[in-house]
């Protein structure tokens, strides 16, 4: 029954987006969503197909763009628990994710509405995101500007990942550190 | 900006609203209100101008400023933003002019005493003055505490918690305690 109102409320998502024609989204097959999704901003956010979610501690997964040339890139199977998403210049994340409650950055300052948003301020204070495969990022957690995380990486509750890490890596703390493989043979 | 003239006149309802009937604020230019704001409490609190008072990043929420005490004040300057922050204050707090806070909670005392047979008196408590200097970011959820001095021009990063410390201009600050990058 869940399931099905979900479907039912990717299907109104999906006609809320013809109608309105923004322009700059485009989701694939197999759209679920539980609660809500909001989609603001002027750049573009790509999402792929069976993409599900839902709220998470009261936080609606968001996804915000301020700039033309932003682009967000969402893979296959994904899993958004109030996910919340600021782009300015290029944010990609991976196939079949596990994000609950998760604030992805790619600039160390959120633009607020009366900023002036140009080349050099991105030059200054944006780097691009990218998160790979199979990952799962806990509640509270924040993936800040410039970071990669490999595939299979497990960001645990309420820290902060400020630097790259390598594939398989259980990240702990605020800035994260790797504290062991989540690989019992690696 | 969008929606700017809407904005204004709820400042100036605000305005009325705190500074006329409740009479614990001060506005001294025009305030911009983008969002709902809530001052509760007897301290007074003193709004420079061109304040911008905006919901979260990501929508929603509204700024609180909650005053504790008689004697407690929130100065915040001119062009600062504050986007659903929360504010307890007992004796004082200083926001600078063109400060951006992020939904961040200021607070410049523990609110109880360490020492849980005197948890409940309310004179008690450990308090010292916080400053926000001119132009400094506080980011998402950050954690500001008594006694805390950011330096003008600094960035703290999301979920930073930062007490009993005075940094210096133009840092980047990471970290639980918060620490320069």
């Amino acid at each position: 029954m869940r399931v099905s109102l979900a479907v039912g409320r990717g299907f109104l998502f999906r006609l809320k987006l013809i109608l309105w024609d923004p322009g700059n989204v485009s989701i694939g097959k197999g759209l679920r969503i539980y609660s809500s999704l909001y989609i603001r901003g002027p750049g573009k956010v790509i999402i792929g197909n069976n993409f599900s979610t839902n709220r998470n501690i009261f936080k609606e997964t968001t996804i915000l763009t301020h700039h033309p040339d932003a682009v967000v890139r969402i893979g296959d199977g994904n899993y958004f628990g109030g996910v919340h998403i600021s782009c300015v210049r290029k944010i990609e994340i991976g196939d079949n994710n596990l994000l609950g409650n998760t604030v992805i950055l790619d600039s160390d300052i959120i633009p607020h509405p009366n900023m002036k948003v140009d080349r050099d301020w991105m030059e200054k204070w944006s780097r691009a995101v990218v998160i790979g495969n199979n990952t799962w990022l806990a509640v509270n957690t924040v993936v800040l500007k410039g970071v990669t995380l490999g595939d299979e990486c497990v960001l645990s509750a309420g820290s902060v990942a400020a630097a790259d890490a390598e594939p398989r890596s259980l990240l702990l703390g605020v800035p994260a550190r790797k504290i062991k493989s989540t690989r019992e043979d690696a | 900006m969008k929606g700017d003239f809407f904005a204004r006149c709820r400042g100036l309802w605000y305005t009325f609203k705190y500074q006329y009937i409740f009479g614990n604020a001060v506005v001294e230019g025009p305030l911009y209100a983008y969002a709902r704001l809530e001052i509760k409490g007897p301290g007074k609190v003193v709004f420079g101008s061109n304040v911008r008072i905006l919901p979260t990043a990501f929508g929603g929420d509204y700024v609180s400023l909650y005053l504790n005490h008689r004697e407690s004040i929130i100065r915040i300057g001119n062009n600062a933003v504050l986007r659903g922050t929360r504010v307890g204050c007992e004796s004082s707090i200083e926001i600078g002019d063109g400060a951006v806070v992020e939904s961040a909670s200021l607070f410049d005392t523990d609110f109880h005493h360490i020492d849980a047979s005197r948890r409940d008196e309310v004179d008690e408590k450990a308090v010292k003055p916080l400053v926000i200097g001119a132009g400094a970011y506080v980011g998402w959820e950050c954690c500001v505490g008594k006694g805390a001095h950011l330096g003008a021009d600094s960035v703290m990063l999301p979920n930073t918690l930062l007490t009993w410390k005075t940094t210096g201009p133009d840092a980047v600050l990471i970290g639980v305690p918060g620490r320069v990058l």
